[in-house]
């Protein structure tokens, strides 16, 4: 069996060195090869089942096999990466919400047990591909900060309605913070499948979000509910959710923003910004997404000025 | 795969002797104004003669080829046959096979075949066409045909098409016009050699009646006249004054290179040199020459450096990017439009794909369901991969 998952992995490794594969963040890699075997099953399954390979076994069990073998190849960076970018957060905001100090240490550990937890299932790696990627990029760094420039909505918004009365370093953490935790919610998405709305795969109405904030708030004890609140509800309707949190509907932003973020060398003469697309297309399909027209309007001025 | 690289390798020649000969033609004609040594300037016209066989192979081939394809009239009409028809048959009939066989024949009548006089005359005379030279220019047309500046085919098309018009209407107009003032430049000369020749006559009959020794008119016409186109002074047989030796006068052609006044009453005749009026002549038409290759050299570089960004602008680029907004899911970039141009049809296009249809697709890509069409990853890829062992 270590021998396949050997293979298996050394398979694995190749498919994802592939250059086809490398502007894409590393669960959509994951999820490209796990398309990639669904799809052409037949025309890799007489190679596969070779001596070379995994010799007379069949189709489910090589899959069972390269999955394995995929999971393990991705977790091994995916952790180290969330490590990575876990140490970079600095968490001092949880004591600024919470008034008690807790050791920094403890929260990030808190959160990486609970990202662990959660990211054994597949539908919850897909869901944490957007936040992740976009905590990855620093792609809200640049924005709050020309946020915070322009004294517009957003700065309004954060500082004046959710009053978060904290340094722009610390509003950027706490939304680099709600973004790994916003997968959070994603159980209840898979769970619930009632609860789902029609047309939008990850939005969740307004009661079970709060029964999710319950349910995380036991398990992040050291986490202020400022913060949890801020994460579970960037998965909320804006538009149904009128009093959703600044913080919250940035985070559901830039999650849906990295989602299907695919890194690009040059942009196509003739093409505008990557980022002024994308925000130019939210704009028009706001309501369809429940985002915030106010939040997407200033995000796409940001973007087109600076060349994003 | 092996024919396919064959074929580029030889149209990556066949455009380098383009450019080699493009070069050619500027050097000729620059050589004659700048008074380049007649070596040069002969080593020049026998490479013109070798580029414009090359050629004229080079479209029979194509011709020849193009029968066993799409046909010969195809090829003509639509595969630019009928510039590398004009820019060789014509050039090698007209222009350098005259000159160079002229250069080698004339070697050999000074050898002693004086029965080749006629024949060289001849050819001097196709020789004053010198006007053909202008199809030359047509072979710029040829190197944008054969060189890539576009990433878009129909850009590349459209300006390439722009610059056949541009540069054929100039190379047309400009034979035309040349086809006329030649002819007068021509009957001008030889207005210019008539007076010449009378001038001469007048100081020999001149001089005779005055009752002038032989030596007198000699003098008198060295000093009187061009001196330094006077080549001979005979009386009878006897000759009073020769500018050249006997085979250096060999070279020369008589009734093209030299012309001759000759009064029967006195027996007196005087050979002069035309060559110089022949020369200038070649300079005026070199200078123009000149001319006409800057023009529509500039014609060319301006459509390339102005028309053809503007093409891609307005044109090719949104059609691209809008073509891959439509092939590929996961390519979501708008079109840029441009305010200048936002009521262009093509623009009022893009418009309704940023507007209407990115966001639609963005919908539909929301939808969990159809995850594997937005694979990046093909069997083609990992091809190599699947020949190996683990």
């Amino acid at each position: 069996m270590d021998q396949e998952l050997n293979k298996a992995s050394a398979f694995i490794k190749r498919l994802l060195a592939n250059p086809a594969l490398q502007p894409f963040p590393l669960l959509q890699k994951e999820e490209q090869i796990l398309q990639f075997l669904k799809l052409n099953a037949n025309s890799l399954f007489p190679t596969l089942t070779s001596p070379a390979f995994f010799n007379g076994k069949n189709w489910p069990e090589i899959f069972a096999i390269l999955y394995q073998g995929l999971l393990d190849v991705i977790n091994q960076d995916l952790f180290q990466q969330i490590n990575d970018q876990l140490e970079r957060i600095d968490f001092s905001f949880v004591s600024f919400l919470k008034e008690v100090n807790y050791p920094l240490s403890k929260c990030r550990d808190q959160i990486r047990d609970f990202l662990a937890k959660l990211l054994t299932k597949y539908e919850t790696r897909q869901a944490f591909n957007g936040p992740f990627t976009a905590v990855s990029l620093s792609i809200t760094d640049k924005y709050i900060e020309q946020s915070f420039l322009r004294h517009e909505y957003i700065h309004f918004e954060l500082v004046k309605v959710q009053k978060l009365k904290m340094s722009k370093e610390e509003i950027k953490n706490m939304v680099k913070a709600s973004l790994l935790l916003m997968v959070g919610a994603t159980t209840a998405t898979l769970t619930t499948s009632s609860y789902q709305n029609n047309s939008v795969s990850h939005l969740i109405p307004r009661q079970y979000a709060e029964k999710i904030s319950r349910d995380m708030q036991d398990q992040l004890k050291l986490l202020p509910p400022e913060l949890i609140n801020s994460a579970v509800n960037a998965n909320l309707s804006f538009l149904e959710n009128k009093d959703t949190e600044a913080t919250s509907r940035i985070t559901g932003v830039f999650a849906m923003r990295c989602k299907n973020y695919k890194h690009i060398q040059t942009v196509d003469r003739g093409a505008d910004f990557p980022d002024k697309s994308w925000l130019n297309i939210a704009r028009r399909n706001y309501k369809y997404y429940g985002f915030d027209i106010k939040v997407l309007d200033e995000f796409y001025k940001i973007a087109a000025e600076n060349g994003w | 795969m092996k024919k396919k690289s064959d074929f580029n390798i030889f149209e990556f020649f066949i455009t380098a002797a383009i450019i080699l000969v493009i070069v050619h033609t500027f050097l000729e004609d620059f050589a004659l104004l700048s008074h380049w040594s007649q070596n040069i300037r002969d080593a020049l016209m026998i490479l013109g003669f070798c580029f414009d066989l090359f050629f004229t192979i080079e479209f029979l081939s194509r011709l020849y080829l193009a029968q066993n394809s799409k046909g010969m009239a195809h090829y003509f009409v639509h595969q630019y046959g009928w510039v590398d028809f004009l820019a060789s048959v014509p050039l090698l009939m007209l222009s350098s096979g005259p000159q160079f066989v002229t250069y080698f024949v004339r070697d050999l009548s000074s050898a002693g075949l004086g029965s080749l006089l006629g024949f060289i005359t001849l050819l001097k005379l196709i020789k004053t066409i010198r006007i053909a030279r202008i199809l030359r220019l047509l072979r710029i047309i040829k190197v944008f045909r054969n060189i890539k500046y576009a990433d878009s085919p129909m850009a590349q098309r459209h300006v390439a098409k722009i610059i056949t018009i541009a540069v054929s209407v100039i190379v047309a107009g400009v034979f035309c016009v040349s086809l006329v003032t030649s002819g007068l430049n021509l009957s001008a000369n030889k207005d210019g050699f008539e007076s010449i020749r009378q001038k001469y006559l007048n100081i020999i009959a001149e001089s005779a009646a005055n009752g002038m020794s032989m030596s007198r008119i000699v003098d008198s016409l060295l000093i009187t006249a061009k001196a330094h186109d006077v080549v001979m002074i005979q009386k009878g047989d006897q000759v009073y004054f020769s500018k050249y030796n006997e085979s250096e006068m060999a070279r020369l052609v008589f009734g093209e290179d030299l012309k001759e006044a000759r009064l029967d009453a006195s027996g007196i005749k005087v050979v002069f040199d035309t060559r110089g009026e022949n020369i200038t002549l070649e300079r005026i038409q070199a200078q123009d020459s000149l001319t006409y290759f800057c023009i529509v050299l500039l014609v060319v570089i301006a459509y390339l450096l102005f028309y053809s960004p503007h093409f891609a602008m307005t044109v090719s680029d949104p059609v691209n990017v809008m073509k891959q907004g439509m092939a590929q899911k996961e390519y979501n970039l708008e079109v840029k439009i441009p305010e200048l141009f936002e009521d262009d049809d093509i623009f009022q296009l893009a418009k309704l794909f940023n507007e209407k249809y990115l966001p639609l697709k963005d919908r539909m890509a929301d939808k969990p369901e159809d995850k594997s069409s937005v694979l990046d990853l093909g069997l083609a890829d990992i091809q190599s991969m699947m020949d190996d062992e683990f």
